[in-house]
């Protein structure tokens, strides 16, 4: 018995299987875009404290290097302090926790700091 | 592929790793290019407080603290926090009067309270001022242990009070005490209690800096006779007081 196609089969699918993430990324946008984004609401234009990109990836090194600069040393960058934040993306609900909800990050910083979910006027 | 090559790769790829970590993290931290300001080493924060001058009714400073720091009165004495409070201190001499302290962090240079600290929570500033860092707080409670000036509140419970929204509030879990008002040195102002204390026309709190032999508190220092609080310890605390 041959069992030579049978194995390529296999493999094949293993294979495939095993690509899928990179297959996703490759084409998924336009396959699957039916995946939500989070609907962040920039409300004020203008430039973040950083380059937006780098703001998406970095924001919260940023915030714990500032914090830790701030409360240990004493240095205080008036840029990179939370309550900065709060003065361009005044609601915490529709900026920070659109985005934290999406990817399931919970950070525990509002029990003391004060960042209203709802934008004051 | 022979020993050495082996080990050469090895090497080079170890090397490379370790410095791409490392120039990650220095990019993650790049620093910001706006204002800034920072504690200074050549700085000694303390404070003076002359208790002729302080009125046993007056509550100035403890109020203003409250305010600025949003410290909560529970209104159940086993889990109020203070940073200040005013005791009466009686003597057992006959006659002797009773006198209204006020008592806060000592902000020691021996400080036993960071000795303690397990995750170094608990720390000198370089300007001299004992601190709880609350990112970093457990809330083990070894410090309250080892302060003998009974200057740490555990928070037992979440507060809803926010007078001052630019100050973080408290979570249930960590140590807190008087921090000097950090948040205003930093500014160049005093802490709430002097200011407060300056306005309600008593002026019995001085604070200054310890290290300049020119500033009003090193002065007074000078020309007074002042005692600490069981300065006996060797803690050297860092608030002085003038008539106890
Ligand atoms: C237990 C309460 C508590 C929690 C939780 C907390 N903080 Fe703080 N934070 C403080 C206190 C107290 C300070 C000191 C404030 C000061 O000195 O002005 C501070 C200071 C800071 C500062 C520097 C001062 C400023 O305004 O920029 C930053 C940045 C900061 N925290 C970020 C964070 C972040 C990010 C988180 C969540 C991961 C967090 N904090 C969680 C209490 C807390
Ligand atoms: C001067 C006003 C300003 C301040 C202060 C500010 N931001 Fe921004 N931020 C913006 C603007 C405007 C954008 C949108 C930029 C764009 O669309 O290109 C933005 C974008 C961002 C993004 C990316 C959003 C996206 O499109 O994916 C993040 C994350 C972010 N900010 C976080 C922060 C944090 C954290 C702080 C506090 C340290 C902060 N920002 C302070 C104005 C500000
Ligand atoms: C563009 C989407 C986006 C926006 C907008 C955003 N974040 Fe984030 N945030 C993230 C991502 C992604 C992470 C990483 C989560 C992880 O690593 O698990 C994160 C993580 C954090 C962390 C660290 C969490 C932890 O558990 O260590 C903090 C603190 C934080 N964000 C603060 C903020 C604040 C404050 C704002 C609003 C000013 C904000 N973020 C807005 C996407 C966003």
């Amino acid at each position: 018995m041959n069992k030579k196609p049978l194995a390529i089969i296999v493999m094949a699918i293993a294979l495939i299987v095993l690509l899928s993430p990179f297959i996703y990324n490759a084409f998924g946008t336009g396959l699957f875009s039916k995946v939500p984004r989070p609907e962040i609401k920039i409300e004020k234009e203008g430039k973040c404290v950083r380059d937006t990109e780098y703001m998406r990836r970095n924001h919260m090194n940023i915030l714990l290097h500032s914090r830790d600069e701030a409360v240990r040393e004493g240095v205080r960058a008036k840029d990179d302090s939370l309550n900065n934040c709060r003065s361009c993306h005044p609601s915490r609900g529709d900026f920070c926790i659109k985005c934290h909800s999406y990817i399931g990050a919970k950070p525990e910083c509002f029990e003391c700091h004060y960042y209203p979910k709802k934008a004051e006027r | 592929m022979d020993r050495r090559a082996f080990i050469k790769i090895g090497g080079a790829l170890t090397i490379g790793t370790v410095l791409g970590q490392g120039f990650q993290f220095y990019q993650a931290v790049a620093d910001s290019k706006g204002e800034k300001t920072s504690a200074l080493a050549k700085n000694k924060w303390g404070m003076l407080i002359d208790l002729n001058k302080c009125d046993a009714g007056c509550t100035a400073c403890v109020d203003a603290c409250r305010k600025e720091n949003n410290v909560p009165l529970f209104g159940d004495k086993e889990r109020d926090i203070h940073w200040i409070r005013k005791a009466s201190v009686k003597q057992k001499f006959p006659n002797a009067r009773e006198q209204s302290v006020p008592l806060l962090c000592n902000h020691c240079e021996n400080p036993a309270c960071v000795q303690v600290c397990p995750t170094m929570a608990s720390f000198v500033r370089k300007d001299g001022i004992v601190l709880v860092d609350k990112h970093r707080c457990i809330g083990c409670r070894y410090c309250m242990i080892a302060c003998p000036y009974k200057a740490r509140s555990f928070v037992f419970k979440e507060t809803h009070d926010w007078t001052n929204k630019d100050v973080p509030k408290r979570m249930h879990g960590v140590v807190e005490k008087c921090d000097l008002c950090v948040h205003r040195i930093d500014k160049g102002q005093k802490p709430a209690c002097v200011e407060a204390c300056a306005n309600a026309n008593n002026g019995a709190m001085v604070f200054g800096d310890l290290n300049d032999p020119e500033s009003g508190i090193s002065k007074l220092i000078a020309n007074n006779a002042v005692q600490q609080i069981r300065a006996d310890l060797g803690l050297k605390p860092k608030v002085y007081y003038i008539g106890m």
